[in-house]
């Protein structure tokens, strides 16, 4: 994954990974907008986002964690993986009621979709209507369908992101995905019938 | 839930919803794949059910990608 259109700052890392300021000051303002918008669907308000934006690049600078950073690899892969790392354990620490009742219900089957219902619920949906869905979702469920489908980061860095195994990502996001649907108000009439 | 697909040729017997989203998802092995494949070319349910968690990926990423707030001015 990187950016599209971007190629990859690689002298600007390389001089930043030295302590170089007006290198870090030229990836910051290269990357914190992707990054602010990362944190800005994964946490609950914009100053929240705000906020986590501004610790991960200054622990990153503190730290000096861009020598973890392996240059063979998308830099921008690799700064998503920070972030999400950060957002989660910002979200862990302060579970809200709205994630302890996910947690009630994990271990409840999920019912099996009708297939027509489902399609046309999707086909009804505008994005407004799901950015506002993915607001009521709990932390989890909303964390790992950012880093799905706006990251675009792979089974192996969810679950290294969630602490989860990586058997358990597709369980993950499938009940994401059901939390959603209900949270677009039309959980109870997708049921076919049946548990998965 | 489990993530074994039913796959004994009957078309009424349908592929589970884990199975699928692991499906389009490319999460599943080669011969898996195959086999799903297979199954949904004779299963309309099981067609429909793919297509629709496909287009249910899209709108996710659509929904979020296409808002693009501004960084604000603090972070500038």
């Amino acid at each position: 994954m990187s950016a599209p259109g971007k190629t990859e700052p690689t002298q600007a890392i390389a001089r930043a990974r030295t302590g170089d300021a007006d290198a870090w000051g030229e990836l910051y303002r290269e990357y914190a907008p992707a990054i602010f918008r990362f944190c800005r669907r994964a946490l609950p308000t914009r100053e929240d986002a705000e906020d986590a934006t501004m610790d991960i690049f200054a622990k990153l600078m503190r730290d000096n964690r861009l020598l973890q950073y392996d240059q063979s690899r998308s830099f921008t892969a690799w700064l998503y993986k920070v972030a999400a790392n950060h957002c989660w354990d910002l979200l862990r620490r302060r579970k809200t009621r709205q994630d302890k009742e996910t947690e009630d219900f994990e271990n409840v089957p999920l019912e099996h979709p009708d297939p027509n219902q489902l399609d046309k619920l999707i086909e009804q949906r505008t994005s407004e209507e799901v950015r506002r869905a993915l607001g009521k979702l709990g932390s989890r469920a909303r964390m790992a369908l950012v880093m799905r489908y706006y990251s675009d980061m792979s089974y192996d860095e969810i679950a290294d992101a969630l602490g989860v195994r990586r058997a358990f990502v597709g369980v993950v996001l499938l009940r994401a995905r059901h939390e959603l649907r209900n949270a677009l108000g039309q959980g109870g009439a997708l049921a076919a019938g049946g548990a998965s | 839930m489990t993530e074994d697909a039913n796959l004994s040729g009957d078309a009424t017997q349908h592929l589970d919803e884990m199975t699928c989203l692991l499906y389009i998802e490319r999460q599943l092995d080669r011969t898996r794949a195959q086999e799903i494949s297979a199954h949904t070319q004779d299963c309309v349910a099981c067609r429909t059910l793919l297509r629709a968690l496909e287009r249910e990926s899209r709108l996710l990423t659509r929904a979020m990608l296409e808002e693009e707030e501004a960084l604000p001015a603090r972070l500038a």
